[in-house]
């Protein structure tokens, strides 16, 4: 359970919004059992005078005050319930927001690349999927479980004054607990790992049908798919044992219910006899009883789904860093960057031969070749996201290591090969790598991709919209606008992964020269298939070459 | 022809949903059936209950007289209990099942899609509609189909009881009847709207957090994180105060339902309460006891419940209806022009792939190949190694789904062993090599069962892998992700080609095997090409490699889905 404990104090941070919410749906309770209560009291008090009449007996009853009692009753459930649902679906929607503030800001601290799996879109799914598992805390394992055992209290708490023999009744409401706890206990542990066994079912799955050509060849399909489908029986098996938990505790608890107002009925009409309890009263408490059972009926559902809810937040709990990583060595300041029998590796095994550079400030490296040849990696290592390397890398004359190195990162712009355009403005894509620059400074970033026709074009100039993943752009306006974000941002080192991606040669040659007063006075190092495809440059390393 | 009207696509996926229930048919009707169980039992007990109420307080008898009565209640609790357990059972094996079917029929579609016809589509969409789309079906029949029956069937048979015990009292019932297609209605209305707009509020809100998500690593690089945190927290905000607007018009039909719910409680309970004390002479009233009113006011709460479950469970509806739409396209997706024709039975050439006047026509008409005749592997020269080189888009590809079957000429005929192609197996060597989540003996196993441990060792060491797997704690039974740790793109081919030296196939076709791979990887690729062919392998590859033209015994050039002269 403590799994729930971060998240339970962010809901505990809005305590007097979940207050009014949970008042709200106790009193929607309270206007039900009040509604058929009362209704149980009139009727059996009405009979019971009725009788009285044709014997003879003159008798009086005031009908008006219960009569107004149950329409008062009847409107304030509907009020109350309508008012109930617009609050607590407020209140449901701020959580949400504060479980994926918290979320992000965790995930925001922890290293780049331990972000995310090996297939970043599982991962999401995954992360997506128990994010939405959380969103429904309060509603679902939270509020209803309390608004039962406050109902509960309350109705003990009348009992007691009123008649205590009718406290028995409530012992099959009082026992629920116990159904709760075995179904939560029974359900708990193949439940809690079902986000796990869906991530690695989507990821068979996605290797079958990236090898379904091969596996067809082979005549291996069915086999596989076969597989597969056993696979997928794991995660429907804990659903189906999961649910028929479930419609197992429901039916306990609707015995329980009405198993509380058998008893309170038949303890209310013996307090009749002995003359402890007018017939009317009786049945009111049957009926409150009978009512109060509304508060339960969710309750099997909400616990089965516990184990569920407790294995994504344990798996949200793992995921980003609570606290701001540490980070060793000092940083020197920008310098004279020297790398000697510098090697890169992937799964243990070295991408490229040991290379040697001096690059002094303000001087410029090309790496060429073919995609596979290690030059991401390197670039990568210089950018202070990976330790996948060995050999010796100095910083004005400081042994450092990048990844352990404060504010390494913040002297560095990098353009990755694959840069993430976010669904907004032009500006606002382009602010995120200098928040303070000025419309003048955004439009000569983009003059010096070849972008300004764009901007002409464009509706609304810097302030348009570019689409979910820059769709709005063709594939080289996206690479420029990417090129520019990383040229904006202020820094001593440039590392540019292929800048010209899909961006036809005329246009390239025209960029090469509008962005030189954009790369003075840095060090850069490019990355490309062939030195054409990058800006000027002083010094190339090929990394192809015979191993 | 019938005029198309704008809701025919939810009315298509909704009989597409009721056609799917088929393999469960029975189940829903049983939990169907143990819900109106547990309603009947639910009239023995309420009825009990006013029965034992009005004994005691009017005809004066002991409780200790009405041992059979309360022993009858015991008995109708269990039975209402046993069945709602029941019900709740029977509509979970249902959806199951249902589930269950359609994910193998999805299988056995993409299976019959071939490779051409799954390559329209990404992995991911795929993946999520074989898993996330089809468990979006659950609710529909786990919750809505039983309960749709309930609404109807439970509010007549309270009606009918309460006619037997006033006939006015049911009027009051009766005349909210007229009004139930209309709760229906209001309640279908205010439950869809309320569904579409949180789905869209919650759409836009994952689309902004998922963009901000996706783009993580992006605005960690660029130092942005704090400020995209806090604009997270204003867009959510934002949608918020959006949707509470509507949501607040959406709850009043909820609401409503609710009201009449309560008011009818109120009435019948009034109504009886003046019937009672002799006021109302007219009808039935003056028949009027204790036990009739009190069952009829433990009733009338009863019928409204189905209705209110109803509208708890239209979600599942609307989820289910956008779920099988898009499952119903995607079984509906014919395989196009790839459908592996039957091809004539054994022809007379003994060559191993014949291609004669073999040309491909896409459905959107463009040209895959013109007219191509080609021998490869006849008589002497069995083991052949034949590269086909040319400019991406020149038909390299076509031309290797026609031969490997994944694609039936438009005209011509291609024959692999005399047979149709894809009759026998063959190897196929693409970009992405399909890795099992298994040990790397269960990898190399699969293609060949009875290999010996040294087999398999011998084949990875043909490709280099050998002693990575010696690093391993286990060798070859260590799982082939151990850690985490994965194989990289290069590995994962190499690992392939382990394979094909197991199986010992007489025809390998490989498109672009060395696109993208690092240097020691592609070495040994080459390298195993040609140990391959000497092994008895014919080998079609289409490659612009020049190390692999090279190796070549015959090259061919295709430009335009042409074959130029070799």
């Amino acid at each position: 359970m403590n799994e729930l404990r971060p998240w339970l104090e962010l809901l505990a941070a809005r305590w007097r919004r979940l207050v009014v919410g949970g008042l709200l749906m106790f009193a929607t309770v309270l206007a039900g059992v009040g509604l058929l209560a009362l209704s149980g009291w009139f009727i059996t008090a009405t009979a019971l005078t009725g009788l009285l009449l044709a014997a003879g007996v003159a008798v009086q009853l005031d009908i008006y005050t219960p009569g107004g009692g149950i329409r008062f009753f009847a409107l304030a459930r509907t009020v109350s319930r309508y008012l109930e649902r617009v609050y607590n679906h407020d209140t449901v929607l701020r959580l949400l927001a504060d479980v994926r503030v918290a979320l992000f800001a965790r995930l925001s601290r922890a290293r780049p690349d331990r972000v995310g799996g090996k297939r970043p879109a599982d991962w999401l799914n995954r992360l997506i999927a128990d994010i939405d598992a959380l969103d429904t805390l309060y509603l679902q394992l939270v509020a209803p479980p309390g608004l039962a055992l406050a109902g509960l209290l309350l109705a003990g708490l009348v009992m007691a004054v009123v008649a205590p023999p009718l406290i028995g009744s409530l012992v099959p409401l009082a026992l629920l607990p116990l159904v709760l706890y075995l179904l939560a206990r029974h359900t708990l542990s193949p439940s809690r790992n079902q986000g796990e066994q869906a991530e690695a079912l989507r990821g068979r799955f996605v290797d079958v049908i990236e090898g379904n050509a091969e596996l067809q060849a082979a005549h291996l399909w069915s086999r596989e798919a076969d597989a597969l489908l056993h696979n997928s029986r794991t995660l429907d098996n804990t659903r189906l044992l999961v649910e028929r938990q479930a419609a197992l505790a429901n039916g306990l608890t609707l015995m329980a219910v009405q198993l509380a107002s058998l008893i309170a009925m038949l303890t209310g009409l013996s307090l009749w006899q002995t003359g402890e309890l007018s017939g009317p009263v009786a049945l009111l408490f049957t009926l409150a009883v009978l009512g109060l059972g509304e508060a339960f009926t969710g309750l099997p559902a909400a616990f089965s789904r516990l184990g569920a809810t407790l294995g994504a937040a344990g798996r949200l709990n793992a995921e980003g860093e609570s606290r701001s990583p540490t980070v060793y060595d000092s940083h020197p300041g920008p310098g004279n960057l020297q790398l000697a029998d510098f090697v890169v590796e992937q799964n243990g095994e070295a991408l490229v031969r040991p290379v040697s550079l001096d690059l002094p400030l303000g001087s410029r490296l090309a790496l060429i070749g073919r995609s596979g040849a290690g030059k991401s990696t390197m670039l990568d290592v210089l950018a202070g996201l990976s330790d996948n390397w060995h050999g010796e890398l100095t910083l004005a004359g400081h042994s450092l290591e990048p990844v352990r190195t404060s504010d390494w990162r913040s002297g560095v712009s990098y353009l990755t090969q694959r840069t993430h355009l976010f669904s907004d403005t032009v500006a606002a894509n382009l602010r995120i790598a200098k928040p303070d620059a000025t419309d003048q400074e955004l439009n000569a970033v983009l003059a010096a991709v070849a972008l300004t026709p764009l901007m002409e074009r464009l509706p609304d100039g810097l302030h348009s919209m570019i689409g979910e993943q820059g769709r709005g752009l063709s594939g080289g306006e996206r690479r420029r606008l990417a090129l520019a974000r990383a040229l904006l941002r202020p820094s001593w080192l440039l590392l540019l992964d292929e800048p010209f991606t899909g961006v036809d040669s005329a246009t390239i040659a025209q960029i090469r020269a509008s962005m030189e007063p954009w790369l003075r006075g840095r060090t850069c190092v490019f990355a490309g298939h062939g030195a054409a495809a990058l800006p000027g440059t002083d010094i190339h390393v090929n990394l192809d070459g015979d191993q | 022809m019938p005029e198309p009207s704008p809701d025919t696509p939810t009315r298509e996926a909704g009989r597409w949903l009721r056609e799917r229930q088929r393999p469960a048919l029975g189940t829903i009707r049983a939990a169907a059936l143990a819900g109106i169980l547990a309603a009947v039992a639910s009239f023995f007990q309420l009825g009990g209950m006013a029965w034992i109420t009005h004994q005691v307080l009017v005809s004066k008898q002991a409780p200790a007289q009405l041992v059979a009565p309360v022993i009858m209640v015991l008995a109708a609790i269990a039975v209402r209990a046993a069945a709602v357990a029941l019900q709740n059972r029977f509509s979970a094996s249902a959806s199951d099942r249902i589930r269950l079917a359609l994910r193998r029929d999805l299988l056995d579609h993409f299976q019959h899609l071939g490779p051409i016809g799954v390559g329209q589509s990404s992995a991911g969409t795929l993946a999520s509609e074989w898993q996330d789309q089809v468990e979006a079906l659950h609710g529909y029949y786990a919750h809505y189909l039983p309960q749709m029956v309930l609404s109807v069937v439970v509010p007549l048979l309270i009606l009918v009881t309460v006619v037997w015990l006033d006939w006015l009292a049911a009027l009051f019932l009766v005349l909210s009847a007229p009004l139930i297609p209309l709760f229906m209605a209001l309640v279908g209305m205010g439950a869809e709207k309320l569904n579409q707009q949180h789905m869209e509020t919650l759409g836009r809100l994952s689309g902004h957090f998922l963009d901000r998500l996706r783009g993580l690593s992006t605005l960690q690089l660029f130092e942005y994180t704090g400020a995209a945190t806090r604009e997270i927290a204003e867009a959510t905000d934002q949608y918020r105060q959006v949707n509470m607007k509507t949501l607040r018009v959406a709850f009043l039909s909820s609401a409503v339902l609710e009201f009449f719910a309560s008011v009818a409680i109120a009435v019948i309970a009034i109504y009886i309460g003046f019937g009672l004390l002799g006021y109302i002479t007219y009808g039935p009233s003056p028949d009027l006891t204790l036990f009739s009113g009190l069952f009829i006011l433990l009733l009338a709460p009863e019928f409204y419940q189905p209705l209110r479950q109803l509208a708890q469970h239209y979600h599942d509806r609307a989820t289910a209806l956008g779920a099988a739409a898009q499952l119903q396209q995607r079984l509906a997706t014919g395989p196009g022009a790839a459908t592996v024709s039957p091809g004539r039975a054994a022809g007379n050439s003994a060559a191993v792939v014949e291609v004669d006047h073999a040309s491909v026509v896409f459905p959107d008409g463009r040209i895959g190949l013109e007219p191509l005749s080609l021998v490869v592997g006849k008589g002497g020269r069995k083991a052949e190694l034949v590269a086909v080189a040319g400019p991406s888009g020149s038909g390299k590809s076509t031309l290797l789904h026609l031969i490997a079957g994944f694609l039936a000429p438009t005209r011509g005929a291609v024959r692999v062993n005399g047979g149709p192609p894809g009759a026998r197996p063959f190897g196929w060597l693409g970009q992405t090599p399909f890795i099992r989540q298994d040990t790397w003996a269960g990898n190399l196993r699969m293609v060949a069962p009875e290999a010996t441990d040294e087999a398999l060792l011998d084949a990875l060491e043909k490709v280099g892998l050998g002693d990575l797997v010696r690093q391993r704690t286990e060798g070859l039974e260590t799982p082939i992700n151990e850690g985490g740790a994965g194989l990289s793109g290069g590995q994962a081919r190499r690992l392939a080609v382990a394979r094909l030296f197991l199986a010992r196939y007489p025809l390998i076709l490989m498109d672009e095997p060395t696109a993208g791979l690092d240097t020691r990887s592609e070495h040994y690729l080459l390298e195993a090409i040609r140990q391959l062919r000497d092994l008895g392998s014919t080998i079609i590859i289409a490659s612009h490699h020049p190390a692999a033209l090279a190796a070549a015994d015959r090259c061919l050039t295709l430009v335009n889905g042409r074959l130029q002269d070799e």
